[in-house]
């Protein structure tokens, strides 16, 4: 998980539990809704659950945000991708990709798809019940 | 041992005929044209247009560029002597007037005839963004679902009453008995009673083996006639009316082999597709009176490992009779071949990367002999 020092963030993402990355603009949309809705209803506003936002360039970006009406600076678990860093190295394509992680080690990697979606987004906010 | 004469007869008879229309194919191509870059166009983008451009129409009556912008469901007017914005017409996603599911595509053919699609449905709007009739997509000679986008590459016209357009049938690619029965690739709706009918199917190359997703695309476009013109990323033809076929290969491609197999994911699909030669759209110019010709060079698998998935382009020329006259190699990768328009003034490919994301630029090409430069060097 060097990668994730890439992204020149405070956060502390290597001790977070689960990452999440969405990628904006080649991304199946209703899954990307999903996961939208779930954040902006604050549903994954935990230490342990860091959101990364994966595309392109910054103006489809802060477009993508002003659509989904979200003010991402109040999220403290939210990363902005603009270089794509992530599909860059691997760690997703066309469909929003959960990491687990233990101690930094990937123990398991979900793509979601809208087959598995709900239960996929179930279990990540009962990580935090 | 008469029996041993017929086959070898009957084997040389396909040899011979095999050869003869490869040479029936490519003689008389002589490469005599060629696109010179003539002039630099650009439009100003507002804060919430991205500089993606998925579907953009030249509007010939008012000499204005017509944008989609999918987020704010809106068409943007453009002057394009200035590169200002002079209209907006905003489409809703709910009520009486609603286009739901997202905005797919749009063909701005008048004021009174904008084509919205979401997918599954035609939406005919007027320039109020007033939805003035739904067009539900079924046709009465298949019978699975498709789609239709109307993305700038695909060029839908009106021909008598009807709306003629690519269509993306809701088939498995990796299917070959899908294949065999016939995918439907073009769609005829008759907008006086709605009804529609599949025009066109894909040709048997489909049928020899695996090429994927990224090959299941139909590329279509008309000529002052109203020919129906199309082509498929595989093959060497263009298709004409009810299927004449017309040879427009391109030089640097040898053929596009099948996979045996092809891992049934996204990445599976793509790493087929950046790995082997294809073709892209068709344009025709009625300005220069020609047809461009899209074809796609393959990169390596290391390439393709390195992430570099920009496949080398080149633009096949083809006169008004659909004969090749040039091929030209597309040497700024930044050109974006699946964006283009044509107007007086030339050909012209979407920049594709501006360093100002508030900025789109698009050059314009004029199609030039090259005997001529020769004759004058001489």
């Amino acid at each position: 998980m060097h990668l994730f020092e890439q992204y020149n963030t405070n956060s502390g993402l290597q001790n977070n539990h689960v990452v999440m990355i969405i990628p904006i603009d080649l991304g199946c949309h209703s899954c990307i809704d999903k996961c939208v809705k779930l954040i902006r209803a604050r549903k994954l506003d935990y230490a342990n659950i860091q959101i990364i936002f994966s595309c392109s360039n910054e103006k489809d970006m802060q477009i993508f945000f002003h659509t989904k009406d979200i003010q991402v600076h109040k999220y403290v678990n939210i990363i902005l991708d603009t270089k794509n860093i992530a599909f860059i190295n691997n760690l997703v394509f066309t469909s929003p990709i959960i990491y687990y992680l233990n101690k930094s080690t990937i123990v398991r990697k979900v793509e979601l798809t809208p087959i598995n979606i709900d239960n996929e987004l179930n279990n990540l906010i009962s990580l935090n019940k | 041992m008469t029996k041993y004469v017929i086959i070898i007869f009957l084997i040389s008879m396909v040899c011979i005929s095999s050869c003869t229309k490869e040479i029936e194919d490519n003689q008389n191509i002589s490469y005599d044209y060629t696109l010179e870059a003539v002039d630099t166009i650009s439009i100003e983008l507002d804060s919430t247009t991205s500089p993606k451009i998925e579907a953009i129409r030249y509007l010939e009556n008012s000499a204005e560029l017509a944008l989609l912008n999918k987020s704010t469901y809106q068409i943007i007017l453009y002057d394009l002597n200035s590169g200002k914005q002079i209209k907006k017409i905003t489409f809703m996603s709910e009520g009486e007037d609603g286009i739901p599911s997202g905005i797919k595509g749009m063909y701005y053919y008048s004021e009174d005839s904008i084509f919205i699609s979401n997918g599954y449905s035609i939406f005919l709007c007027n320039s109020l963004g007033k939805v003035l009739h739904k067009y539900s997509l079924n046709a009465e000679n298949i019978s699975y679902s498709f789609q239709v986008f109307f993305l700038t590459q695909d060029q839908p016209f009106i021909k008598n009453d009807s709306l003629i357009c690519a269509i993306y049938a809701d088939l498995p690619s990796l299917s070959l008995s899908a294949f065999r029965n016939k995918v439907a690739s073009v769609f005829a709706l008759n907008l006086k009673n709605g009804k529609g009918k599949c025009i066109a199917f894909y040709p048997s190359d489909y049928e020899k083996g695996l090429y994927g997703n990224n090959y299941t695309y139909t590329f279509l476009t008309t000529n002052p006639d109203k020919s129906i013109i199309y082509s498929y990323p595989v093959g060497d033809y263009i298709y004409k009316g009810g299927g004449e076929k017309i040879f427009a290969k391109s030089k640097y491609i040898d053929k596009i082999t099948p996979a045996n197999t092809i891992e049934d994911n996204p990445m599976g699909h793509t790493s087929f597709f950046v790995t082997s030669p294809s073709y892209g759209p068709i344009y025709y110019d009625k300005y220069q009176n020609m047809y461009v010709r899209v074809a796609e060079m393959p990169r390596s698998k290391e390439d393709f490992i390195n992430k570099k998935w920009w496949k080398k382009k080149t633009l096949i020329l083809l006169d008004e009779k659909l004969k090749i006259i040039g091929e030209v190699q597309v040497e700024n990768d930044y050109l974006n071949v699946y964006q283009c328009f044509s107007t007086p003034d030339g050909f012209y490919i979407t920049l594709g990367s501006n360093k100002d994301e508030n900025k789109k630029s698009f050059i314009g090409f004029k199609l030039k002999r090259i005997v001529d430069e020769k004759n004058t060097h001489n």
